[in-house]
């Protein structure tokens, strides 16, 4: 063993050491104030009973139900939101991407003057903004502000709902049966005849479940909202309701990380060599065709990475929610901690269940990731 | 052989007939077909409809000066910025006394002059401006905000601390712990010692992978439960601690980034000179990979201050939370002063974040051009 070896054990377990005493002191004092304060370091708290409502939950819950069932609530709560924002962003982001490359003077500044904009303004400031200043002062359901069947007031947007009869599973079957045989076409038509792909599909897709519709007699009906003063004076019947706190904490979330988007995407695209699209002109293919086939497949492995990360960041910034008094994860951990004082183990478990998500994002994507261009490489 | 070979020059041919000039250009880039032309239509369309009522609220209906909310509450009013006016004071230094606002308006001057001198390529003596931004101003920062009664600054509560200050005190920290604190923990992350290494990645990934308001919560509540009963941390401390690994967290990625760049023939060459370890990351390595990374730190510091509003979750007011209190004022409440709060707070965020940008994008071309030297020298 020679004096280098030496000297780097020696420095790994001083490191070591020190961390580990740091620790150690920091649980002896936590154990000590905790009794102090007499408050339990068990999770035992998960099981009793919460006493409080949330406004928000897709899964069954009442405030007879276990702090434990509060947190699942809020977990739904996020990945829910988190899912509506993401797909949102993403069209936003692609969207103006593109537009800032356009032809077109006035849409590429457009889409510069929304991306600068809104990059440089607090996530938080602009999800106050929709919920404090636009949200709240609309006028109640009786003034509802209503375009085409949706409607607009402060309890939120209304959008027309779906009312599935019996015969509805059947239906579903039918357009099911309907992806199927149009995928199995797409196959055949384009190895084997050449034969257009689209009509063909279109009709494939459209006609099952419509027989199905009309055969099972209409079993899937709209549940248009509307206000009607006889039956209810005071709110809107019907549709399906989107509370304000999720209708700005989704428009914020979305807005602000589609510019993200929309930058990643533009340098996704300039990084495509000019002689690409030039080929592909030469070639014979139009703007739409030299985008779907020749740019973006080969952008797509520049914007992949930080496309990951952005959803990641969306995924911890739905934690604004708290500032809307929305029930997602860290909200309902706040609720929590205030009630329990539970902090090490509230605190802990809600930072373990972010850290569980970030993963399995990333492993999610990374699996995408590696499809995609295997696709792309083909 | 002089038969095949002309004798003298062919005439230059004239120039293609091309219509260049600003109708050309402007027809050619708002009209050059029919789908480019509906869309800008669509685009004129949309500053039509939207651009006289933003100029009504914001300008021609807007009330600029008045005693308190009676006219900005009358019905086809739009904007209150003699609100805005009125509240300048506690948008800037909160609850602060006001005799002793010349505290804090030494402590930024001194802070903003630190800055400049540091970012400002043809300034020299950058050591001095460094040491000064990461050591005298910090404490001399503390003196004056907080006050030391042994030099007749009396004691000013941080409970009374609030508005800009807050903000820009908040990123401060952040920049001034985040970035010894991300050089340590990248050069951690690079380490060829196990222990190091995992230590440092650990720290960086699990900071990296939570909402910086877990970070907040856990700072604000956590904090007093693992150190002594008896050290009792500051109510604005405690956030400031969670903004400040948060930041040197993120600090390390963008080193770890300007680490990347350095060649290994420098360190190679620096080892070759007789230089021990230590005085070659002092010396060749850092001095270029910090460089190469000013951009990436400007950015992370944008970040930092929009993220710093996040502290209101654990009480503290920073600029948009006395910004979002003082709309409740029953003196100035009405209908139109949330919006005029937000739209004021985003101009100030915008020019901050605009400015800052701009030096980065700025920094990104020398860089850029310089690099193409180095290529060209090389080659």
């Amino acid at each position: 063993m020679t004096a280098t070896h030496l000297r780097r054990w020696a420095i790994q377990a001083v490191l070591l050491l020190a961390v580990g005493g740091m620790l150690f002191a920091a649980f002896a004092n936590a154990r000590a104030n905790l009794a102090a304060r007499g408050i339990s370091t068990s999770f035992d708290f998960l099981n009793q009973t919460a006493g409080f409502g949330l406004n928000q939950s897709f899964i069954p819950y009442s405030p007879l139900s276990s702090y434990g069932r509060a947190l699942l609530v809020g977990l739904a709560n996020t990945l829910v939101v988190s899912l509506l924002a993401g797909v949102f962003a993403t069209i936003i982001g692609f969207a103006a991407g593109f537009a800032r490359l356009s032809r077109n003077w006035a849409l590429a500044r457009l889409a510069g003057l929304y991306v600068e904009t809104v990059r440089n303004i607090p996530l938080l400031l602009q999800l106050l903004f929709w919920y404090v200043a636009i949200l709240s002062p609309l006028p109640g359901p009786t003034d509802s502000l209503h375009f085409a069947g949706v409607l607009l007031n402060n309890r939120g947007l209304i959008l027309p709902g779906l009312v599935f009869s019996p015969g509805a599973a059947w239906v579903a079957g039918a357009a099911e049966a309907g992806v199927i045989l149009a995928f199995f076409w797409r196959r055949f038509a384009r190895k084997k005849l050449g034969a257009p792909v689209w009509p063909v599909a279109v009709l494939l897709l459209a006609i099952p479940p419509l027989i199905a519709f009309f055969a099972f007699g209409r079993p899937i009906g709209l549940d248009l909202p509307v206000f009607e003063p006889r039956v209810n004076r005071f709110n809107v019947e019907g549709g399906l309701r989107v509370p304000p706190e999720i209708f700005a904490l989704v428009l914020a979330l979305s807005l602000y990380t589609g510019s993200y988007i929309a930058e990643i995407v533009r340098a996704g695209v300039q990084s495509v060599a000019r002689g690409q699209s030039e080929a592909a002109a030469a070639l014979g293919l139009n703007d739409v065709q030299t985008r779907k086939w020749v740019i973006v497949p080969q952008a797509m492995r520049i914007i992949m990475p930080p496309l990951i990360s952005q959803y990641l960041a969306l995924t911890k910034n739905s934690s604004l929610a708290a500032f809307v008094g929305f029930a997602d994860l860290m909200q309902v951990s706040g609720t929590i901690l205030n009630q329990t004082g539970a902090a090490v183990q509230v605190i802990g478990l809600a930072m373990a269940i972010y850290l569980v998500l970030s993963v399995a994002t990333l492993l999610v994507l990374r699996l995408y990731e590696r499809r995609f261009s295997w696709s792309a490489a083909r | 052989m002089s038969d095949f070979l002309r004798a003298e020059f062919a005439p230059p041919a004239p120039p293609p007939p091309s219509p260049r000039g600003s109708w050309a250009l402007v027809r050619e880039n708002l009209f050059g077909d029919a789908k480019s032309t509906a869309i800008t239509l669509a685009v004129a369309a949309l500053l039509f409809f939207a651009g006289p009522p933003l100029w009504r609220f914001l300008v021609a209906d807007a009330i600029f000066r008045a005693p308190d909310g009676a006219l900005c509450r009358a019905p086809g009013a739009g904007a209150c910025w003699a609100y805005i006016a009125a509240k300048t004071p506690f948008f800037i230094y909160g609850s602060y006394p006001t005799e002793s606002y010349w505290r804090v308006d030494v402590t930024f001057f001194l802070a903003a002059s630190l800055i400049v001198w540091l970012l400002w390529p043809k300034l020299r003596g950058k050591g001095v401006a460094a040491f000064g931004f990461f050591a005298v101003l910090p404490a001399l920062g503390f003196v004056l905000l907080h006050g030391a009664p042994a030099l007749g600054l009396a004691v000013v509560d941080t409970g009374r601390w609030g508005g800009v200050m807050v903000s820009l005190l908040a990123a401060l920290t952040g920049v001034v712990v985040a970035l010894p604190g991300g050089v340590l923990l990248a050069l951690g992350r690079r380490s060829s010692l196990p222990a190091v290494k995992m230590l440092c990645v650990g720290l960086i990934e699990f900071v990296r992978g939570v909402p910086l308001i877990a970070v907040l919560f856990m700072a604000n509540a956590m904090l007093p439960l693992f150190l002594p009963p008896d050290w009792a941390p500051d109510r604005l401390l405690r956030p400031l601690a969670g903004i400040a690994l948060f930041a040197s967290a993120y600090m390390a990625e963008v080193v770890r980034a300007g680490l990347l760049t350095v060649p290994q023939g420098q360190v190679e060459g620096a080892e070759a000179l007789g230089l021990d370890r230590v005085a070659t990351l002092r010396l060749v390595v850092l001095p270029q990979a910090l460089a190469a990374v000013i951009p990436g730190i400007v950015n992370n510091f944008i970040a930092l201050f929009k993220d710093t509003t996040l502290v209101a979750i654990v009480g503290i007011f920073d600029f948009l939370h006395t910004v979002d209190t003082a709309r409740l004022d029953p003196v100035w409440a009405g209908p139109n002063i949330a919006t005029t709060g937000y739209v004021f707070a985003a101009l100030f965020y915008l020019a901050f974040c605009l400015a800052m940008s701009f030096y980065s994008k700025t920094v990104e071309k020398r860089l850029a051009a310089s690099r193409r030297h180095e290529n060209r020298v090389q080659t």
